[in-house]
């Protein structure tokens, strides 16, 4: 049998059922296959195929290294990989799901800070009273770095974060966040306001494929059935 | 290209020669530096060429990038606190991802040779200059031009067009991130609209008093003070800014003269001419020298007068910078292929050391000096 076609899904959580249910609409269901643990699954009806079934994280880092043909992700996990990786993955469609704003916050006790122009001021009284820079703490490193370039904010450092980003501030870990909101009920919650001009990116969930990964005929014809019954125009692939 | 090709030992050996003479000291840094103090002193941006390297601890550190900021943190050790002059040479690996732009030419590990100089005298500039062009010319490339600025001269330049102090200094801030300097300049161009409602209600008041109003609306609001910054602290920048929004602006006169200052580039005697031109001015005249400004110490160096150019938006490669810069380049390897750069770098190592220092350094990659490389 030739190798099939891989297609990542997120797999636990609100992404999950809102794939699940955009997948269904269309006529397709995924369904477990074997293994308990449930990393693998297959859509009904469409051979070829093997679904597996990761963090959109993981989808992210999987569409970019080639490790799938097609995935379910959030744009700002792709974006989060730099620039470069629009070589290796193309967006196929937005989904109109997992809507997410990455912004940039500051504490909304400084009443005298509303734009990155006051961050770049109060980032420079900072640097001259303590000898270090402004903290942001965030996953987002590449969004964060490039976004505040493009603002021409520079004494800055990013504080690695990998959970509970917004916490940060209230507990003296950093001045900033670049996290992604919903709502702003969970930043307001820890003190924190967006600014702004602080939208680096408004973010949902979307089909991408990979560039850089080989596709076979057989792949390509699979691929081809799937994004038909999701009524997505096939030269997509065609003009990879 | 991961790591660089080995330059022949005798070219090595006719490029390190200038450095030789002195003798100066030589150091050996360590390889692996805080990356907390590297970022802290040349700013985040810094961090995407960096290799970051943790330790069993989690304590993260990077490979050095450069020389300077390690030899300096050496010698504040050695120094302890005295104002010692010293001047050091090195020769060794330095280590940076390539550039997003692409990585030809951008080797990830490359040598460098270079010297760092603290506590000297006067023509320690134009020295280190001349220093870094006799070795880079010893490379063999006949195509080398180097390119100087000023950071101190546009400070000069915006005092005695009479610039108001507040935007003075958000403008030198700004000098060497070019986005910045044009947004700080159409912002400068007009009524600060940022002084807003809040700022307005505190003008004219005493520190503790605005301070006290926005602890009252912290409270009111229910704002927990997260962030570090005191409400004092906070009242001081609101009044700052309420005075800037009613201090007068900068005028379109004044634009125009910095628009033009910052296009200036050519020789050094017609660059002092067009400078002279758009005013003058002790402070620049002060900089600029009698007769000079640079240029013949330059020669004197040993670098040709009609190789040299100035350029007045020039602020070198590395944000520490705070005086004279230079860079050498060649017209084969172009812009981007800088063979050799340095400059004044005091408010650095006096961030280092806690008192006012005096530091200049340059560096020279023999491999892009040397005329067999592509």
């Amino acid at each position: 049998m030739s190798a099939p076609l891989i297609l990542a899904l997120p797999s636990k959580g609100r992404p999950k059922e809102q794939t699940d249910a955009w997948l269904s609409k269309a006529g397709l269901t995924v369904k477990a296959a074997g293994g308990q643990r449930g990393y693998n699954a297959l859509i009904e009806g469409v051979d070829g195929l093997d679904v597996r079934l990761l963090s959109a994280g993981n989808i992210a880092a999987a569409l970019d290294a080639g490790e799938v043909h097609m995935g379910v992700t959030g744009e700002d996990l792709l974006r989060e990989r730099g620039d470069a990786a629009f070589a290796r993955v193309a967006l196929v469609q937005a989904l109109g799901f997992g809507h997410a704003d990455v912004v940039v916050a500051a504490p909304a006790a400084w009443i005298d800070v509303s734009t990155m122009d006051d961050i770049d001021d109060v980032a420079h009284a900072y640097l001259a009273r303590t000898g270090g820079r402004m903290r942001v703490a965030t996953k987002y490193l590449n969004l964060t770095r490039s976004f505040f370039a493009a603002k021409g904010v520079g004494d800055y450092r990013i504080v690695a974060s990998d959970g509970a980003t917004e916490g940060a501030p209230a507990q003296g870990l950093a001045e900033l966040i670049v996290d992604i909101t919903t709502t702003g009920v969970t930043l307001k919650a820890n003190g924190l306001k967006i600014l702004d001009d602080g939208v680096i990116l408004q973010s949902q969930f979307n089909l991408a494929i990979s560039k850089s990964t080989p596709w076979t005929t057989a792949q390509r014809r699979t691929a081809t059935l799937i994004l038909d019954r999701l009524g997505v125009a096939p030269s997509t692939l065609e003009s990879r | 290209m991961r790591s660089e090709p080995r330059v022949p030992e005798s070219v090595l050996d006719r490029i390190r020669a200038p450095f030789l003479v002195g003798p100066p000291e030589q150091i050996d840094p360590a390889v692996i530096q805080p990356l907390n103090l590297l970022l802290d002193l040349s700013g985040e941006a810094m961090r995407e060429r960096l290799f970051v390297v943790q330790g069993e601890n989690g304590a993260e550190a990077c490979l050095r990038p450069d020389f300077t900021i390690p030899v300096a943190r050496a010698y504040v050790d050695e120094a302890e606190g005295d104002a010692l002059e010293r001047h050091y040479y090195y020769q060794g690996q330095a280590f940076r991802m390539p550039p997003a732009s692409g990585s030809k030419g951008h080797p990830s590990e490359f040598l460098q040779i270079g010297m760092e100089s603290f506590g000297g005298g006067e023509n320690a500039e134009s020295q280190m200059a001349g220093l870094a062009w006799k070795s880079a010319m010893a490379g063999g490339r006949i195509d080398l031009s180097l390119r100087i600025g000023d950071v101190g001269l546009f400070a000069a330049f915006l005092e005695d067009i009479g610039t108001p102090e507040i935007i003075a200094t958000r403008l030198r801030r700004a000098f060497t991130r070019p986005q910045r300097l044009k947004a700080e300049l159409a912002r400068a161009a007009t009524r600060n609209p940022d002084a807003g409602r809040i700022a307005a209600a505190l003008a004219g008041q005493a520190t503790r008093r605005a301070a006290e109003a926005i602890e009252k609306r912290w409270a009111d609001e229910g704002l927990e003070p997260v962030g570090g910054r005191t409400a004092s602290e906070i009242a001081d920048r609101l009044i700052a800014l309420t005075q800037e929004a009613s201090a007068p602006c900068l005028a379109r006169a004044q634009v125009e003269y910095i628009q033009t200052y910052l296009s200036l580039v050519g020789d050094p005697g017609a660059v002092r001419a067009a400078v002279r031109d758009l005013v003058r001015g002790d402070a620049t005249e002060q900089k600029m020298g009698a007769s000079g400004f640079m240029l013949d110490a330059l020669v004197k160096a040993g670098v040709p007068a009609d190789r040299i150019r100035f350029d007045a938006s020039f602020g070198g490669p590395f944000t520490y910078y705070d005086g004279f810069v230079f860079e050498i380049t060649s017209a084969a390897l172009g812009d981007g292929l800088t063979v050799a750069a340095g400059g004044r770098y005091d408010a650095l190592l006096a961030q280092l050391s806690g008192k006012a220092s005096r530091a200049v350094g340059c560096m020279v990659r023999p491999y892009r000096a040397w005329n067999g490389a592509l």
